[in-house]
C-alpha cells in the first residue's frame, strides 16, 4: 500500500509551542484571585492520628480554609481516602489541607496544623507481611494465616505436575525489583474553581485521565458527574503515575470551601509518596525444560507489594509471566500484599517490567546451564500464532521469533566477542524479550469536514506520546490528504466525547482507530450529501487523494473544498464519529540485546549499546515510535541498574529526590539501534499497535544477562548495584 | 511579600524594574512577576535542569538563584533566543529530530545547549553529553536530544528560522 500520510516522520505538532516554552503546562496557568493550597503529610509510615488541632493554622496570615479527612467521607474506587482517617498508613500520606493567599502562607500554615500521632508497629517487606501474625495494615476481615493479602490472581493451563515430572532438568530461583518512582519532570499539579452560580467545578489538572478523573470526583466530592468540568492539560511525563487522582480532589474541596479559585503544587518531594510509585516484587519461579531448551511447565508464586492500598497490578503479572514462550504447562499464582508504603500504582508497561525481569534472567541461566546458546533457546520457545497468551487468548500471530531474531543480528550475536576478558573493564552481551497485551478500551473520536477541505478531529484522549500527531495522520491518510490540511484537537469532559485514560499503550491503538472510523463515517456523509447533485448512489462515490469522484466515471471530480461545502449544504455539516471498546486485543513482542562494560573494581555497570527491536503493527510516525523505544529502553536501564527507593529502619525513604533517586542521565545513555517490525497487524488504525510500553519489558533483563557475560556474575535482584557485583567477584576469586 | 525591594533586572536583553522580596529565587522573578513561564519548575533543588537560564552566557539553574544575585547580570531564557515567531536553530532542530516528547525539559535543554555551542560552536559527543548533565529527561532517552544539538554544530550563532506554519 502506498501512503500519502501515514509512515512518515511527522514532528509533534505541539512542538513548535515546547520549543518555545509557550506550552501552558499546569504550574504556569494562574486564575484572579487564585489561591495556593498546601497539604501536611504524615511523618509515620503507620501511625493512629490521636488528635489534629487546626485552630492555629486557621488563624495564620491569609489562610482560608483548613480541611482535614473529614471533608471526605468517601473514599477513590481502590478504598484510598484523600486524607487519612483515623489512621496513617504510609510515610506520606496526606492528613491535612489548607487554602492561603500566597504559596509561602499556604506552607507556613501547614507547618501550624498540630497532629498527635501514636506510631504503630509497621511491615515494611513484602515476606515479612505475608506471615502470619505480621502486623495488619488493615484491620478489616483478612484470613488470618494470610495477612495482608489484597488480591490473588491465577493463571493455569495444562498440568504443571505433569509438566515437571517430563522435564530433564528443573530449575528454581528467585527474584527481586525494588520501589521506583515513574520520574516524570512536572511534578503534579491541579488547579480547581467552582462557578458560584452554577455551582460547577472545573478542574484544570495534568493527569493521563479525564474522564475517569471527572467519575472520581463525582464521587470523592458528591456532586453530580454534570457539576463538574476536567480539563486535561498538557502533561510533563506522566508514565503510569498521573492515572490516578491525586490531589484534584483537594483543589476541588478548598476551591468550593472558598469559593475561590485554588491552586495546588506538589513538591518534588512529595511527589514521591503521592503518586503512587511502582511497587517492588518477589519473584519464585520453578521451571521444567526438556534437555534441547524446549519449556514445558512453569509455576511461578509472584508477591506485588502494592503499599497501603491496592493498585498493585498482580493479574497483569500473572497474565504475562510466561513471557513471550510457549509454555504447555503453567500455574502462575500471584498476590497483591499490603505494606505500610506508598499506595502502588501503574509504571509504564505495569508489571510487566517485573516478571520479564525474572523469567528473561531464569531463561539466561537455563541457557547456561544446558549448554545453549541464549539466543537459540528464545527462539525455540517464541510464541507462535495460536498459541496460548494472557491465560485464555491465543496469539494472533507469528512474530516473536523474528522479533528476537532482528534484534540478534542487529546487534551482531554470532560475532560478539568471546566472553570475559581478563581486563579491569569486561564486555558483555545479554540478550532478553518481552511481550504486552494492548487493549483498545472505550475510545472515542469525532472528525469534520470543513467547507475549504480541511480536517478537524477533536478526542478526549489524552495527548502524551504525540498521539494527536499520529491522528492527524490517520486522518489524512484517510482522506488522502496531506497533513498539513489536519488539526487535532484535545478537548476536555465538556467539549470532548468520552476516552478511557491514556494508559496501557492503548491510545494510539484504539482512539487511533476510532479516528479512522469516524473519517470513514465522515466520508460516508460527504457521499450521501452528494449523491443526488452527482447523480449516483452515494455507494458509487470515491473520495480519496483529496478529491471526490465517482467510481468508474473518470474526469469528474470534486476537491474535498467542494465537496465538503456542498455536502453541508444539505446536511448542515459533515461530523463523522467514531466509538469503540471491542477491538481484538494485540499483542506487541520486544527483544533487547545489552552491551555493556562492567568495572571488576568498582562494580561500576555501562550499558554501551542497545539494540531493540518490536513489533508495532505498523508504524505510523516512525521517529514517534523510535522516540517511545528509546524513552522506554533509557527508564529501562534506570530500573536495571541504577533506580530504587531506599528506606531506612524506620520506614523514611532515604532517597526522596532527583539526585539520590539516580535516573539515568545524558552521560548514561547507551548507543542506540531500533528496528521496528511491521507485521502483527490486529484491528488498529492501518494495524498499529501500542508501542509506548513494550520497549521498557526487556530491558533490565538484557543488562543482568549482558553483566553475566561479561563478569560471570548472576544478579537476581534490581537494581544491579555495584555492590553486588564487588561482592560476587571478591567471592569467587 | 515582607520586605519587598525594587530590583532592576535585565531579561533578554529588555530591563525590567521589579519589587521582590529577599528569599525571592530568580524562578519566582521570572515565572511569576514577569510571567516567562517557560522556564519550568521541576525539583525546587537545582537536580533537574528544567529551570536552566542563561546568566551572562552560561547556563544555572534558577531555582538555585537569589533574586537579588542576578541583579546586573543578562538573564537569557527561551522566550529570548530567537526574535518573536522565529525559531533559534536549536529549537527547529528539536522539531526535526524528534528531540521533544512532553517538552517539560525542553526549555532548559535548549539553554544548556545554546551556551555550550555559543561557548564551543564544533563540540564533541562527549562535550555534549557533558554539558547536559544536569537537565534531565524522562522522555526521549537522551538520543534524539543529542542528535539534535549535533546537527547544529558549528551553525548556530546568532541565526534563527522562520517557524514553519503547519
Ligand atoms: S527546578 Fe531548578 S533544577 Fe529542578
Ligand atoms: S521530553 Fe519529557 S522530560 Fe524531556
Amino acid at each position: 500500500m502506498r501512503f500519502v500520510a501515514v509512515g512518515k516522520r511527522v514532528p509533534r505538532l505541539d512542538g513548535p509551542d515546547k520549543v518555545a516554552g509557550k506550552t501552558q503546562f499546569g504550574a504556569d496557568i494562574a486564575l484572579p484571585g487564585m489561591l495556593w493550597g498546601g497539604i501536611l503529610r504524615s511523618p509515620h509510615a503507620h501511625a493512629r492520628i490521636v488528635r489534629i488541632r487546626t485552630d492555629k493554622a486557621m488563624k495564620m496570615p491569609g489562610v482560608v480554609a483548613v480541611i482535614t479527612g473529614q471533608a471526605f467521607p468517601t473514599s477513590d474506587g481502590e478504598g484510598v481516602p484523600v486524607l487519612a482517617r483515623a489512621k496513617v498508613r504510609y510515610e506520606g500520606e496526606a492528613v491535612a489541607a489548607v487554602a492561603a493567599e500566597t504559596e509561602e502562607q499556604a506552607r507556613a500554615a501547614v507547618s501550624a496544623i498540630e497532629v498527635d500521632y501514636a506510631p504503630l508497629p509497621y511491615v515494611a517487606d513484602i515476606r515479612e507481611a505475608t506471615k502470619r501474625g505480621a502486623t495488619r495494615v488493615h484491620d478489616e476481615s483478612e484470613d488470618p494465616k494470610h495477612p495482608n493479602i489484597a488480591g490473588v490472581a491465577e493463571t493455569k493451563r495444562g498440568d504443571v505436575e505433569a509438566g515437571f515430572a517430563a522435564a530433564d532438568r528443573v530449575f528454581e530461583d528467585t527474584f527481586e525489583t525494588p520501589w521506583v518512582h515513574q520520574g516524570f519532570l512536572e511534578p503534579h499539579v491541579s488547579l480547581a474553581a467552582m462557578d458560584p452560580a452554577s455551582g460547577r467545578l472545573t478542574v484544570w489538572t495534568s493527569t493521563q485521565a479525564q474522564f475517569n478523573q471527572r467519575a472520581d470526583l463525582a464521587n470523592l466530592l458528591r456532586l453530580p458527574m454534570s457539576h463538574i468540568r476536567v480539563i486535561g492539560l498538557p502533561v510533563g511525563g506522566a508514565f503510569g503515575g498521573k492515572n490516578a487522582v491525586c490531589v484534584e480532589p483537594i483543589a476541588g474541596e478548598l476551591a468550593r470551601r472558598t469559593g475561590m479559585p485554588v491552586k495546588v503544587v506538589v513538591s518534588r518531594r512529595d511527589d514521591f509518596f503521592a503518586t503512587r510509585p511502582c511497587g517492588a516484587a518477589v519473584m519464585e519461579l520453578k521451571t521444567g525444560v526438556k534437555k534441547d531448551g524446549r519449556l514445558v511447565a512453569l509455576r511461578a508464586r509472584l508477591l506485588f507489594d502494592t503499599g497501603a492500598y491496592p493498585g498493585a497490578q498482580h493479574g497483569v503479572g500473572a497474565s504475562l509471566a510466561q513471557g513471550p514462550y510457549r509454555v504447555p504447562n503453567l500455574a502462575v499464582t500471584s498476590y497483591s500484599v499490603y505494606t505500610n508504603r506508598p499506595p502502588a500504582g501503574a509504571r509504564r508497561a505495569l508489571t510487566s517490567p517485573h516478571v520479564h525481569f525474572a523469567l528473561e534472567s531464569q531463561l539466561d541461566i537455563i541457557a547456561h546451564s544446558l549448554g545453549i546458546d541464549p539466543l537459540e533457546i528464545r527462539l525455540r520457545n517464541a510464541l507462535r500464532k495460536g498459541d496460548p497468551v494472557l491465560g485464555g487468548m491465543e496469539m494472533p500471530y507469528t512474530v516473536a521469533g523474528k522479533v528476537i531474531r532482528t534484534a540478534a543480528e542487529r546487534a551482531g550475536w554470532e560475532q560478539r566477542p568471546s566472553r570475559r576478558s581478563r581486563g579491569r573493564k569486561a564486555r558483555g552481551v545479554g540478550i532478553a524479550a518481552g511481550h504486552w497485551s494492548v487493549w483498545a478500551g472505550g475510545s472515542s473520536a469525532w472528525v469534520q469536514v470543513n467547507e475549504d477541505g480541511t480536517i478537524s478531529v477533536v478526542t478526549g484522549a489524552i495527548n502524551l506520546t504525540g498521539t494527536n500527531t499520529s491522528f492527524a495522520q490517520i486522518a489524512a491518510e484517510s482522506f488522502g490528504v496531506t497533513v498539513e490540511r489536519v488539526t487535532v484537537h484535545q478537548g476536555d469532559t465538556d467539549t470532548s466525547p468520552r476516552n478511557d485514560g491514556s494508559w496501557g499503550s492503548r491510545v494510539l491503538f484504539g482512539v487511533g482507530e476510532a479516528v479512522r472510523r469516524a473519517c470513514e463515517d465522515a466520508k460516508g456523509q460527504l457521499a450521501e450529501g452528494l449523491s443526488e447533485e452527482m447523480g449516483v448512489p452515494a455507494d458509487r462515490i470515491l473520495i480519496s487523494e483529496g478529491r471526490v469522484s465517482v467510481r468508474g466515471k473518470a474526469g469528474r471530480s470534486l476537491t474535498l473544498a467542494e465537496a465538503a461545502s456542498r455536502a453541508a449544504d444539505y446536511r448542515g455539516a459533515i461530523i463523522g464519529a467514531g466509538a469503540l471498546s471491542d477491538l481484538p486485543f494485540a499483542v506487541a513482542v520486544a527483544a533487547q540485546v545489552a552491551e555493556v562494560e562492567v568495572d571488576r573494581e568498582t562494580g561500576q555497570v555501562e550499558v554501551k549499546r542497545l539494540t531493540c527491536s518490536q513489533d508495532v503493527g505498523r508504524a505510523i510516525n516512525p521517529m514517534s515510535v523510535e522516540g517511545q523505544v528509546e524513552g522506554a529502553a533509557s527508564q529501562g536501564i534506570g530500573y536495571g541498574i541504577c533506580e530504587e527507593y531506599i528506606y531506612d529502619a524506620e520506614g523514611t525513604l532515604l532517597n526522596d529526590n532527583l539526585m539520590d533517586f539516580r535516573m539515568p542521565t545524558s552521560v548514561d545513555h547507551p548507543e542506540y539501534e531500533v528496528a521496528l517490525i511491521e507485521e502483527g497487524r490486529d484491528g488498529g488504525p492501518f494495524g498499529a499497535k501500542g508501542v509506548g510500553e513494550p520497549p521498557l519489558v526487556p530491558t533490565a533483563a538484557a543488562i543482568a544477562n549482558a553483566v553475566y557475560d561479561a563478569v560471570g556474575v548472576r544478579v537476581k535482584q534490581l537494581p544491579i548495584k555495584p555492590e553486588r557485583i564487588v561482592r560476587e567477584l571478591s567471592r569467587g576469586r | 511579600m515582607a520586605g519587598e525591594t525594587a530590583m532592576r533586572f535585565r531579561v533578554n536583553g529588555r530591563d525590567y524594574q521589579v519589587a521582590a522580596g529577599p528569599t525571592e529565587r530568580l524562578l519566582d522573578v521570572l515565572r511569576a512577576r514577569l510571567g516567562l513561564t517557560g522556564t519550568k519548575e521541576g525539583c525546587s533543588t537545582g537536580q533537574c535542569g528544567a529551570c536552566t537560564v542563561l546568566l551572562d552566557g552560561e547556563p544555572g539553574a534558577s531555582c538555585m538563584v537569589l533574586a537579588a544575585d542576578a541583579v546586573g547580570r543578562e538573564i537569557t531564557t527561551i522566550e529570548g533566543i530567537a526574535p518573536p515567531g522565529e525559531l533559534h536553530p536549536l529549537q527547529h532542530a528539536f522539531l526535526e529530530h524528534g528531540a521533544v516528547q512532553c517538552g517539560f525539559c525542553t526549555p532548559g535543554m535548549i539553554l544548556s545547549a545554546k551556551a555550550l555551542l555559543d561557548r564551543k560552536p564544533k563540540p564533541s559527543d562527549e562535550d555534549i553529553k557533558r554539558a547536559l548533565v544536569g537537565n534531565l529527561c524522562r522522555c526521549t532517552g537522551y538520543r534524539k536530544i543529542l542528535d539534535a544539538i549535533k546537527s547544529c554544530a558549528g551553525s548556530t550563532r546568532g541565526r534563527s528560522k522562520r517557524v514553519k506554519k503547519r
